[in-house]
């Protein structure tokens, strides 16, 4: 059954290819005001670890300011709100795929952002990037960052031209609370995020000598959203209407103040302009006759998170005749954080593999020779590890015991702890197997083996086939990585979409990489077998 | 933060890690429950004496063998519509259950690879050997009951997620270890126990099998230990079969 893997995986790529075919349809149209007000139920995307946009109070549910615009609007359309928490990765995904009916969720509008969706007008809020440094730090100009290393969130809108622009390196996490730990652990300089989040994270005292003390960089209006179908549709014009006239009676500069916000420059402005009348004492913001605001009501300047970069034919051809978005093969930025993500990957599985193999063989000989309380202690431990989920291990010793070190001034690096884990995960299946191998070549034989190359080497052979599927489990094993913001392949095609929204494209690029890994680990330990190990 | 304190709230919030534990064991049976009758159909298929038959088992062992489940989720949760139109009908598929699809990929592996050789013993009225692959069902249950904790990664509410919205709330960087590690000692104590009674159970199973074997065979050993897969040797129930990682 050796054999099994490496012939039959050659075999699989045509059916794999036709399996991702039948999973990769759209979803359906249809009019969407008219389905929510039949189903008596508005469902709106808001973020749960954002305060005071949208977090959980002690009771679990989720409050703040979007979700009372959210609120806001369900009450007028005299329907039930319902909440998903969404995060910045999926936010935009779960309302293409038809999840969710709005997006309420600290959203910043951009030219991107409205190739993949309809953004609301008028906006409904507005904010910049600023920078939460560690005390003490050095940074008084945006510069003095270059060539240091910042934290972000997975899928937030600054952390592209920050690296483009700024010439930082940033680390994401998928989720605030992780960027926060990542912060206090001295993983980077600070915490890049929307200026208003920071200013709020001070208040809460958590944070001690950390300062918000950089000009603010790139103010950027955050818009209700839609999805791309219902542009200019009734839900669409339902929800401009009901903001502009927000604006215009001022409810949100009051929402503002409930929340303990700043007062944003941006809801000033917006709600001078939008109460402006003409001569007649109308609105002078109303639509026109194609439902249009005037251009003169309208944010125009929106920043761009990408530049345009060299096009290549081929990747522009599958786009128009396919509509998948392959970026990575036409964007500079998303390539280049691809390969990174691939070499990470790549690396990972040598790493972790040649480290369970190294472990395996030195506690497999233990175990084997059964040595006093070493043996009941490894197995113990081994137990443990296997009782016990490796993502929480990941997570206890990275942020858990990464929070002791920060305290005595260390830090830890996510890749490394990535392999301790996960070597120690392959290992310990390495270590029995090694041990197992061992007493049934000791028994074949009818004497104790010996620690030198020729028993050992005996050993390996004996759990030779093992070994290579355990390290088959490492490679399966590497993606839990990105969980701790190693930027492995899945975070780069999570963190890709999140910017595209080219998800199915990504996925199946991701899919197809990994399965080229698996293939090529098992060739390379058939390779070895042939030439080192059974020659 | 006193252990006293640390301890209180811990105890604060076991009733909600407790439900969300709940949610791995629901994601876990289903997961099995899906996969399980898929990876026999394709045992079935393999030990066919049609040739096509069991050249498309093997394939399609090969593929769920060799995709991570890890992967799966993500494409899943990212690629898979939440909803379904069939025959005018509308499927709803939640986070969840995208969840257990993905794992239900690697249970169809492995059980089609442990099936097999079930399969065969029973064919060969070799009973106490064919029910060796009820301890490593078992066991691989045990073991997506541990990869059931991924589905943290797409918002599925299970104990994962609840610890991080636990260290969320709490806001207190000294109770994240011992929140992570309470989180941890929930696996350890619904699994652990299962886990020793089927070390048990196997270890009968084997030496029943094994005297039945030298009964009729002398001392032959047995060409077919039951392991399949990308192992060649027995594989211990203690640890992930090699190549079947979730």
């Amino acid at each position: 059954m050796a054999r099994a893997p490496g012939s039959a995986l050659r075999h699989l790529f045509p059916l794999l290819a036709g399996f991702l075919l039948i999973i990769a349809s759209p979803p359906a149209v249809a009019d969407r005001l008219a389905e929510i007000l039949e189903r008596g139920i508005l469902i709106a995307g808001v973020k749960s670890d954002y305060a005071p946009f949208g977090s959980r109070d002690p009771d679990g549910s989720i409050v703040g300011f979007d979700v009372d615009v959210a609120r806001g609007f369900a009450d007028r359309l005299e329907v039930d709100l319902e909440l998903v928490p969404v995060t910045s990765t999926d936010r935009l995904q779960r309302l293409q795929r038809g999840d969710i009916d709005v997006v309420v969720a600290t959203l910043g509008d951009t030219r991107e952002r409205r190739a993949l969706v309809t953004m609301v007008e008028p906006q409904y809020y507005g904010d910049g990037a600023n920078l939460l440094l560690r005390p003490g730090s050095p940074v008084t100009t945006w510069n003095d960052l270059r060539g240091q290393t910042v934290c972000g969130v997975q899928g937030s809108l600054w952390n592209r031209p920050a690296a483009e622009r700024l010439l930082v390196d940033v680390i994401s996490f998928n989720t605030t609370r992780e960027t926060r730990l990542a912060l206090r652990d001295g993983q980077c300089a600070g915490w890049l995020y929307d200026e208003v989040a920071l200013l709020h994270e001070l208040e809460t005292g958590a944070w001690p000598d950390y300062t918000v003390n950089l000009p603010t960089m790139m103010m950027l209006p955050w818009a209700v959203a839609v999805t791309k179908q219902e542009a200019g549709g009734p839900l669409d014009r339902f929800l401009g209407d009901t903001i502009a006239e927000w604006h215009e009676t001022g409810w949100l500069r009051d929402l503002e103040q409930r929340w303990d916000l700043p007062p944003s420059p941006f809801l000033r402005e917006a709600h001078e302009l939008w109460r402006e009348t003409d001569e007649a004492g109308e609105r002078a913001c109303g639509r026109d006759n194609t439902g249009m605001w005037p251009v003169e009501c309208r944010e125009l300047a929106l920043v761009t998170s990408t530049e345009v970069g060299g096009l290549t034919g081929l990747s522009l051809l599958i786009r128009e005749t396919t509509g998948l978005d392959i970026s990575v093969l036409h964007d500079p930025f998303d390539r280049s954080l691809f390969l990174v993500g691939l070499a990470q990957t790549v690396a990972l599985t040598v790493a972790c593999t040649v480290a369970s193999v190294v472990l395996g063989i030195g506690l497999g000989w233990l175990i084997h020779r059964r040595v006093a309380v070493v043996r009941p202690v490894l197995l113990g431990a081994a137990a443990l590890l296997r009782m016990t989920p490796p993502l929480l291990q990941l997570y206890v010793v990275f942020f858990g015991v990464g929070a002791l070190l920060a305290t005595a001034g260390f830090t830890i690096d996510g890749f490394a702890v990535a392999v301790l884990i996960l070597s120690f995960y392959a290992g310990s299946a390495n270590a029995v197997a090694f041990a197992e191998a061992a007493d049934v070549e000791a028994r074949d034989e009818h004497r104790r083996l010996r620690f030198n190359l020729h028993d050992v080497k005996g050993a390996f052979a004996l759990a030779y086939a093992t070994i290579m599927g355990n390290s088959v489990n490492v490679v399966k094993a590497t993606g839990l990585a990105s969980t701790i913001a190693v930027p492995e392949l899945i975070h780069a095609s999570t963190s890709i979409v999140a910017d595209k929204g080219n998800s199915v494209a990504m996925m199946n690029i991701l899919l197809v990489c990994y399965f080229a890994l698996i293939l090529m680990t098992v060739k390379a330990f058939q390779f070895l077998q042939k030439r080192a190990v059974n020659p | 933060m006193t252990a006293a304190e640390i301890a209180d709230v811990l105890w604060t919030w076991t009733p909600y890690m407790a439900a969300g534990f709940v949610w791995n064991i629901v994601l876990s049976v289903t997961t099995m429950a899906i996969g399980t009758p898929v990876g026999l159909m394709l045992a079935f298929m393999r030990a066919s004496p049609r040739r096509r038959i069991s050249r498309s088992g093997e394939l399609a062992t090969g593929l769920a063998r060799n995709l991570p489940t890890f992967v799966m989720l993500f494409y899943l949760a990212y690629v898979l519509p939440p909803e379904f139109k069939v025959l005018g009908e509308t499927v709803t598929i939640a986070p969840w259950l995208k969840a257990s699809l993905a794992l239900a990929i690697a249970v169809a592996g492995f059980v089609s690879d442990n099936a097999l050789p079930a399969i065969r013993h029973l064919r060969a009225h070799d009973t106490p050997a064919a029910l060796l692959f009820v301890p490593a069902w078992t066991n691989y249950f045990l073991i997506i009951v541990m990869a059931s904790s991924t589905a943290s990664v797409i918002g599925v509410p299970e104990i994962v997620q609840r610890a991080n919205t636990v260290v969320g709330a709490v806001g207190n960087v000294d109770v994240m270890l011992w929140v992570y590690l309470y989180a941890m000692v929930w696996f350890f104590a619904a699994c652990w126990p299962l886990a020793r009674a089927m070390h048990v159970v196997r270890r009968r199973l084997k030496h029943h099998a094994d005297a039945r074997q030298s009964r009729i065979a002398g001392d032959a050993p047995s060409a077919d230990d039951g392991s399949g897969g990308n192992g060649a040797r027995a594989t211990p129930t203690s640890t992930v079969p090699a190549g079947h990682a979730p």
